[in-house]
């Protein structure tokens, strides 16, 4: 369950909140992969970085 | 906010260490090269507060994302978001430092001097409103922070509204 006073940090520390804490390590060098992997709150991620364009081109 | 929950749940020194090189390397990699110079110069126990600020994932809604002055800024707000609320992370175990690494406030009032140091380099049109937003935290969080944080903060706020 999600607390309501929840910080979106807590998606990426809490040990509690954290859905697959062995999968953000592995791909840590993606955050696309790392997004997908976090269901929801990942999505609102990726919804946020598709609103500007990255220096490297692209998202 | 990724690299500081692996860093945060790391189990060990050494594996910290590694991943406090990876998120320095990755919070650089787009700066200005001076300033990611001075940057350098901070104990990366310390730089790693700014995971906490992601100034560029609120800038990211601007028209122009200039990645020198999110981190600028980053700089200047990780001391404020880490002093907030360190005592009761640690009490929810969300965080591992032992003692001797955790960040000094020395430490974390040179990074908001740095960064204080270079705003003036580089032009931001939303400069002001970006000291408004200073001066709202300052007012929110002013109870909570150590008072050496405070009087930095005060002394930006004085120089450039």
């Amino acid at each position: 369950m999600i607390k309501i006073n929840s910080k979106v940090d807590d998606f990426f520390d809490n040990t509690n909140m954290v859905i697959n804490p062995e999968e953000m390590m592995a791909k840590r060098q993606d955050i696309k992969d790392v997004l997908e992997s976090m269901g929801s709150v990942g999505q609102v991620g990726s919804l946020l970085a598709e609103k500007t364009s990255h220096p490297e081109g692209g998202v | 906010m990724l690299y500081g929950g692996l860093v945060q749940r790391s189990s060990s020194r050494d594996e910290r260490r590694f991943l406090l090189d990876e998120y320095q390397q990755i919070g650089l990699k787009f700066v200005e090269p001076r300033v990611a110079e001075k940057i350098k110069s901070i104990r990366p126990e310390a730089y790693w507060t700014t995971n906490k600020t992601v100034q560029e994932f609120l800038n990211a809604a601007e028209d122009h994302l200039d990645f020198t002055v999110a981190e600028l800024w980053n700089l200047i707000y990780a001391p404020a978001l880490y002093y907030h609320d360190i005592a009761e992370e640690e009490k929810a175990g969300e965080s591992s430092f032992i003692e001797e690494d955790k960040p000094k406030l020395k430490e974390m009032l040179m990074m908001v001097k740095i960064g204080a140091e270079f705003l003036s380099q580089f032009p931001d049109e939303r400069e002001a409103l970006r000291i408004k937003q200073l001066q709202f935290l300052l007012k929110s969080f002013k109870a909570v922070l150590p008072s050496q944080i405070v009087s930095e903060y005060q002394a930006i706020i004085e120089k450039y509204k």
